[in-house]
């Protein structure tokens, strides 16, 4: 067994005992009425990712390198993500639908749709469990400005970061030798820095947006990694989901407070 | 060779009549019965055809497949009966038990008559697996439903959400089952740990509500309270 496969399993098994524990802890806020709703979801969407995690590893180990016709481990991806924009849709102060928005969550997620099917080549898949992500991609937006989870400044940031993302992925395909390299590490300097931005910001902020913004960052990054960076990005996806309750019990005491 | 359409109309029309002399929720019961039962041989019907049509094999048709498949239809059955006839609260649930375990007698009697039942053991796996996996997810949903439409976000988002996990938990029992070894064995319980879980958690909140007997806040929608 070579050691990113022992990697890739001890930092599943992590993230696995984490999601556990972050389930058990969720049951009590949920069975308690009044502060149902969040948790709720919450529960629903951690169950949905530590579905796909067992998934992943049972198949792993039932039958080790065959590639899955369907992941159906995508489709529990693909719950969460339903879940939480759900969850998070409910919590929007203003829900107006600016066309700017739609467009920018739509040619995001399309760009990384076409980038997804150019490396797997899993055209149907990547189309049909991409979709949900243009939807939460949209409410992370409208959320992150109508509650001034951040600033306008940091969203020019977030926004250009985007850009630059797709933008440098799409180079790389096109181009070889030396400037392949050289474009690969600003693109993966790039990506690990906004990661390292949106997880302290998350961490000190305690704000469900920017918590569930760190989750989406850490999965984009997931897709779009392979090898030692592709396993920095999971581990920053379990401390992201680790944030999750965190923010979310932020939520809870500010409404108990009112 | 297996009539499928010739069982299910042996066990519906005595099931049908017994309509006529049934009110409320035992002819409710015995309707959403019956739907189930139509809902296995529909997603059988469009199993096999897409088995033929995609090229996959029995197993990865039963592995990858039929969860989505037959999931789909449990769905659409459950969100019919909410849509026809306006169904809320217990009577949610009420479907959700008729349609699962129509679903899943109707299964087991198309593998019962086409495998036999000599052995006790194949059989009772059979009755408490795959019979109860039919019923926890689809009251899980049913619960799921529930709950978003109580919130008011009875949302495509939050039902497809809900829908993507049944698909996952039944996927993951298929997957288990699909090898024979300890895999098989944690596949054979996870339903009936699955329904336990299920049933303690249910009668916890139910518990929890009683004892408040107020009516719960949106609890943490701040935002909606303004």
């Amino acid at each position: 067994m070579s050691s990113l496969i022992l990697l890739n399993f001890i930092l599943t098994g992590l993230q696995i005992f984490v999601l556990s524990v972050i389930v058990v802890r969720l049951v009590a806020p949920m069975i308690r009425a009044k502060t149902a709703f969040l948790p709720f979801f919450l529960f629903l969407a951690m169950v949905s990712y530590l579905l796909s995690d067992l998934y992943w590893i049972v198949y792993d180990t039932l039958k080790p390198g065959t590639r899955m016709p369907i992941a159906a481990n995508e489709i529990a991806e693909c719950s969460v993500i339903l879940l939480l924009s759900a969850g998070l849709n409910t919590m929007l102060r203003d829900k107006a639908v600016r066309m700017g928005e739609v467009l920018f969550a739509a040619l995001f997620i399309g760009a990384n749709i076409a980038l997804w099917i150019v490396w797997s080549g899993e055209w149907l898949q990547d189309i049909v469990f991409g979709i949900p992500y243009v939807y939460f991609v949209w409410v992370l937006i409208r959320g992150l400005r109508t509650r001034g989870s951040m600033t306008p400044h940091e969203i020019k940031s977030a926004f250009v970061a985007c850009i630059s993302f797709v933008v440098l992925h799409v180079v790389l395909i096109l181009v070889g030798g030396f400037a392949h390299l050289f474009i690969e590490s600003v693109c993966f300097g790039l990506m690990f820095a906004v990661m390292a931005w949106l997880g302290l910001k998350s961490y000190q902020e305690k704000d469900i947006f920017v918590a569930s913004t760190f989750l989406l960052w850490t999965n984009l990054v997931m897709f779009s990694s392979y090898g030692y960076s592709y396993q920095a990005a999971y581990l920053a996806n379990t401390i992201a989901l680790l944030l999750l309750p965190m923010s979310m019990k932020k939520e809870i005491a500010a409404d108990a407070l009112c | 060779m297996l009539y499928a359409e010739n069982i299910l109309i042996c066990i519906a029309v005595p099931l049908a009549v017994t309509m006529l002399f049934t009110k409320g929720n035992a002819r409710r019961m015995v309707a959403s019965f019956l739907a189930g039962m139509l809902a296995c041989i529909i997603s059988a019907y469009i199993a096999g055809a897409i088995e033929a049509l995609s090229g996959f094999g029995p197993e990865d048709t039963s592995i990858f497949l039929s969860p989505m498949i037959e999931e789909s239809m449990k769905l659409l059955t459950i969100l019919f009966c909410i849509y026809m006839f306006e169904s809320s609260g217990d009577k949610t649930d009420l479907f959700a038990v008729g349609i699962g375990a129509g679903f899943a007698t109707f299964e087991n009697c198309c593998f019962i008559l086409s495998s036999g039942a000599p052995q006790l053991t194949n059989v009772l796996i059979r009755g408490a697996a795959v019979g109860v996996m039919h019923i926890v997810t689809l009251v899980a949903v049913a619960k799921g439903i529930r709950f978003l439409k109580r919130y008011n976000i009875f949302s495509f988002a939050g039902i497809a959400g809900v829908f993507s996990l049944s698909v996952t938990v039944h996927g993951l029992y298929n997957l288990l089952v699909s090898k024979p070894g300890i895999s098989s064995y944690i596949g054979y319980v996870m339903p009936m740990a699955c329904a336990i879980l299920l049933y303690m958690f249910t009668s916890g909140r139910n518990r929890d509500n009683e004892r408040s007997s107020t009516k719960p806040s949106n609890g943490g929608i701040l935002w909606q309270k303004k």
